[in-house]
Parts: C-alpha cells; structure tokens; sequence
C-alpha cells in the first residue's frame, strides 16, 4: 500500500469508514502516460516561462516586449501559459508599426496583442499534432488570454496558426520549454495592425 | 508529486490526514450531492457528505439554508455552504452556504454550520449548483469526491463576488470558474488627462484613425471607442464621455491603483493559487499584486481566460488540445474515457464523447 493510500485508510479509519484505496489504485488514467514528458523533455526546461525566453535567441524582442508591458510575473509564475511566440523576423515584418507599437505611450496595445498570443496551459508541438490527427483535419481552437480565439490547422507539412483578425503564421521549428509553460515560434505576430 | 490541498478544505474534519488524499484516491461512492462530497463526506458545500446528503440541491442560487445531510455518522461534512456543489441525482440538499463559511471550512475552522451541514444564510451571490450529476454511471465513487472538490473549488473563498456570477434557475450544474464582469466604462475624463490635455481634449482625438490599434483589442466595439494614451476612450466626436484603464497603460507597474476603479473580489482559491499576496485587485481578467501600504501595483500575477466552466455543461469553444501542466501529465492524460483541460488553475474532466464537463479539479501543491 503507498504512502497516499495508507494516509486515506487512517483518514477514514477516524471517520469510521474504510474503503477506496483499491479503486484509487485502477483509476483508469492513473497509468496513462501518453502525453507526459520524457525525463530528457524535463531536463530542458527552463524554471520559467519568462526567464527561458529572455535566453532564447529567436526572441529577444518577445522577450523584451513581455518585459516592457509588464508581463513578466505573468509568465514567471505558477500559472501555466503557452505563448504562440513571434521571432525577431515576425516583428521586424510589422516596420512601422511594430516599432511604434514598441513605444512606451503604446505600451497598452502592446499588451493586448501580447495577450493574444497566450492560450492557457501548457501545450507542445506534440500535443498540436495529436490533436490535429485526432480532429482528423478539422481545424483546433484555442482560446487566448486576450479577447480572442487562435485556429490552428495543418496546410501540407506545416502548422499554420490563425488569429481573431485573420493574421496567420506557420509554427517554426523554435521553442521554450519551460516549468510553467511553453513558447512555440511563430513566423508572424497574430494581429493585423491596422 | 502532485497533492491537492483543496481537499483538505473539504475535509475539515480531517484536513491534516487528507492532505495527503489525492483526489482520486476520495472514494466517494454515495450518493452524497452537490456540496456534499459523497458517502464520506468529503463535502464543503452547504450539506456536508452524509450518504444522501450534500447540497446542491435544485434551489437555486439564493437558496441559502440548511443543507441536509451532514452526515451525522461522519461528521465531517464541512458544511461550509458550498454554493456551487455539483449536487448528484438523488442530492437532496441545498446547500448554498454563503463565502465566509467556506472560508471556515477552507481553513478547517469550525463555523456553525460545520456540524450539521448547515449552509448558512444566503449564498445570493453565489450561482448554485443544481443537483446536476457530475459524474456519470459507474464512477459516482469518484464523481462524488470530484464533484465535491469542483463546489468547494469556488466555495471556499467567494466573498460575496459578484463578476460573472450567474444566478442560480435551478437548472444548471456547478459553476466552478470565476469570471469577472467586463470593466465599467467610467465616466469623464480619465485622472490626469483633462490637465494634461486641455480640458480632455487630447490631441489628435478628432482624427478618423489616428493609431492602427482597434477597440475590439479589448473586446470593445470600434464604434465610439479610441484607444488613447493608456485608456481605451469612449468617445462621441472631439468629446471623451468615458474612459476604461488598460494594461499596460494606466495599469502599469508603478501606478498606484486608483480608487475609482472597481475590482471584482475573487474566490480565495485563485488569490492562493496565483499567490496574489496581501493587496490584489482582479480586473478585466488581470490580476495585480498590490504594495499594501501605498497601494502601488508591483506586478501582474496572472491572466484569466474570462470564460465560464459549469460542471455539467459542455466545455467552452477554445479548448481543442490537451493542454495539462507538466506536473500532472501523468494523473490527467488523456484517453478514451475521459479527457482533460487545463483553465485558469483547474484541471477539467471531461467526457470526449459529449464534451462535457465531468468534475474540475484544483491544483494547489
């Protein structure tokens, strides 16, 4: 008998009752593994969210947009997020905007497009797959942080991510993985500006 | 290793043995309702877990009162009124005990209607849960102790909150997401820009667009509403009728919070899971942490998805792909019977087949 079981027998022991352990211990999904990490997937991971992607090349200046609005105790806690991350290419893609966008008075816009690009939980490039195999090509809805919805699909070999707005990118080869989350690449920011 | 406090709230009677509980080691295995927890009486809600008991009942949201069913041989229903127990078939409890008392139970005090299930009076602020099953044939074992964690997931600290709360009909399962309500458009001119702009007569306002950011950012239509300047401006013409504060703008870090805006209070299971600290405010689905003593913001602690979870209703759109935190992949993966989804600190059961909403799950460690 584990230590869990053992606990519960004398909770309910002082309670005057004593069942349970054994259909605690069939539980159908307890043994389901399909989805956790391999220990080399746990060896990766950053502590957080916000830290993996100050470290990650690709995106210095996803990084530094979380850290310009704020958003850094977000993904530095407990909380797991997902951020759809756009690269250096996909904001220097935005010219103008995007470098207005970067302004302090902008500060609020940029949050709200940042919000956009989280969805809750922790989601891989694994689990996008499965889930789009499972769907069997219909394509998968994510709920953002923000006010919208992210629709991901596969078009040939790639993963194409689409905003509220109709702004689509295709999931790049680069990621974080983190204790509370995880950032997927994205070639494009998932907003149209204006 | 993945324990779930919150099943000590339930437990009160037990809490520091239960600690260690897992919950799907909580047999349940009655017919214990609603805020009940099932023939144990792992129950918060409103009737404690007598074998018949727990609340939950069809009453409706404002129903307070006594919830049936303590469990007298048990005695440990918690009976902390718990508002939004996914009462069973056969729940015959009502259940909806107000905030404070799931507080009590929460902390394993002994409030008053800890020993007989008795809900307190009235949970109005509560939506209710509704005798909705929450668990579907041969598991009740389970369902029961599930549901019971899901009603008290909300129970245990919903001081009177009022964002999103749907009011009880008697029909709906168990609420178990917090949601606050869109932020009030406040009136005027916001602080600071009638000076800072002549009269709050921003500069530039009387353009067609004069930034490429849209209203619909925040959820709000683009008709007659502008972004400006860290607010999203309600506007008609040249003139500001109104104004909502923005993160990121007039929600910054170093802003003190202003008075004039309104937060929703939250269940004290989001304030401990997103270790919201001593001085909060939640607002537009943003929580900030407060520097008490001058009422700065310090930080923002974590997002909301905004959207609503009833234990017995279907899943919102927007949850296609298994998303479960790493540390319990291994407990919540999916499978054939039952899929899992992870939103806003809680893990949700559910039934792949007709995508509802089984049993929601809290992830204190």
């Amino acid at each position: 008998m584990n230590r869990t079981c053992g606990a519960l027998m004398l909770a309910l022991a002082l309670i005057g009752s004593a069942t349970g352990c054994k259909k605690h211990e069939t539980e159908p999904n307890a043994s389901a593994s399909s989805n956790a990490a391999s220990p080399a997937q746990a060896g990766q991971r950053e502590a957080t969210l916000a830290a993996g992607l100050t470290k990650a090349a690709p995106f210095s200046t996803l990084a530094a947009a979380i850290n310009d609005t704020g958003l850094g105790g977000v993904l530095g806690g407990k909380a797991s997020y997902t951020v759809f991350a756009p690269t250096d290419a996909a904001f220097a893609a935005l010219g103008d905007k995007g470098r207005a966008l970067r302004q302090p008075e902008q500060r609020a816009a940029l949050a709200a497009l940042l919000r956009e690009h989280i969805v809750p939980g922790l989601l891989t490039g694994d689990d996008l797959d499965k889930a789009l195999q499972r769907s069997g090509g219909k394509p998968l809805k994510l709920r953002t942080m923000g006010k919208g919805t992210l629709t991901v699909s596969r078009e040939g070999g790639t993963v194409v991510v689409v905003g509220a707005d109709g702004a689509k990118a295709r999931l790049t080869a680069d990621s974080v993985m983190a204790g509370n989350g995880a950032a997927l690449g994205v070639d494009r920011v998932l907003r149209a500006l204006g | 290793m993945s324990r779930f406090v919150p099943l000590a709230s339930l437990v009160a009677g037990v809490a520091t043995l239960a600690l260690s509980v897992p919950l799907s080691a909580s047999p349940g295995g009655g017919h214990g309702g609603g805020g009940g927890g099932g023939e144990h009486g792992h129950g918060g809600g409103g009737g404690g877990g007598g074998p018949h008991g727990g609340g939950g009942g069809p009453h409706g949201a404002d129903g307070g009162g006594p919830g049936y069913g303590a469990g007298p041989s048990h005695g440990h229903g918690g009976g902390a009124g718990n508002p939004f127990a996914g009462g069973r078939a056969g729940g015959s409890g009502r259940g909806h005990g107000r905030a404070a008392q799931a507080h009590q139970a929460a902390r394993g005090e002994h409030g008053p209607g800890r020993q007989h299930g008795a809900g307190g009076p009235k949970g109005r602020d509560h939506k209710a849960a509704h005798g909705r099953q929450t668990e579907g044939g041969k598991d009740h074992g389970r369902g029961a102790a599930r549901a019971a964690i899901a009603g008290a997931a909300v129970g245990s600290g919903a001081k009177a909150f009022h964002g999103g709360a749907r009011r009880g009909d008697g029909g709906g399962g168990e609420r178990v997401s917090f949601r606050g309500e869109r932020p009030n458009l406040l009136g005027g001119c916001p602080p600071g820009l009638a000076k800072k702009y002549n009269g709050c007569n921003p500069p530039g306002l009387v353009k067609t667009s004069y930034e490429p950011w849209r209203a619909d950012w925040w959820g709000y239509p683009d008709s007659g509403y502008r972004y400006y300047d860290g607010y999203l401006l309600r506007t008609s013409g040249p003139t500001v009728l109104g104004y909502v504060p923005l993160l990121g703008g007039a929600l910054f870090i170093g802003e003190i919070w202003p008075a004039a805006y309104e937060t929703s209070p939250v269940p004290e299971y989001y304030s401990d899971y997103y270790n919201l600290g001593p001085d909060y405010r939640y607002y537009d689905d943003t929580f900030y942490r407060l520097e008490p003593r001058t009422g700065r913001i310090v930080d923002v602690a974590g997002f909301l998805t905004g959207d609503e979870f009833v234990v017995g209703e279907p899943i919102p759109a927007g949850y296609d792909v298994y998303n479960v935190p790493w540390d319990y992949r291994n407990r919540y993966a999916d499978g054939p019977d039952a899929w899992y989804r992870y939103v806003d600190g809680y893990v949700y059961r559910i039934d792949p087949k007709t995508m509802l909403i089984l049993a929601a799950i809290q992830l204190l460690t």
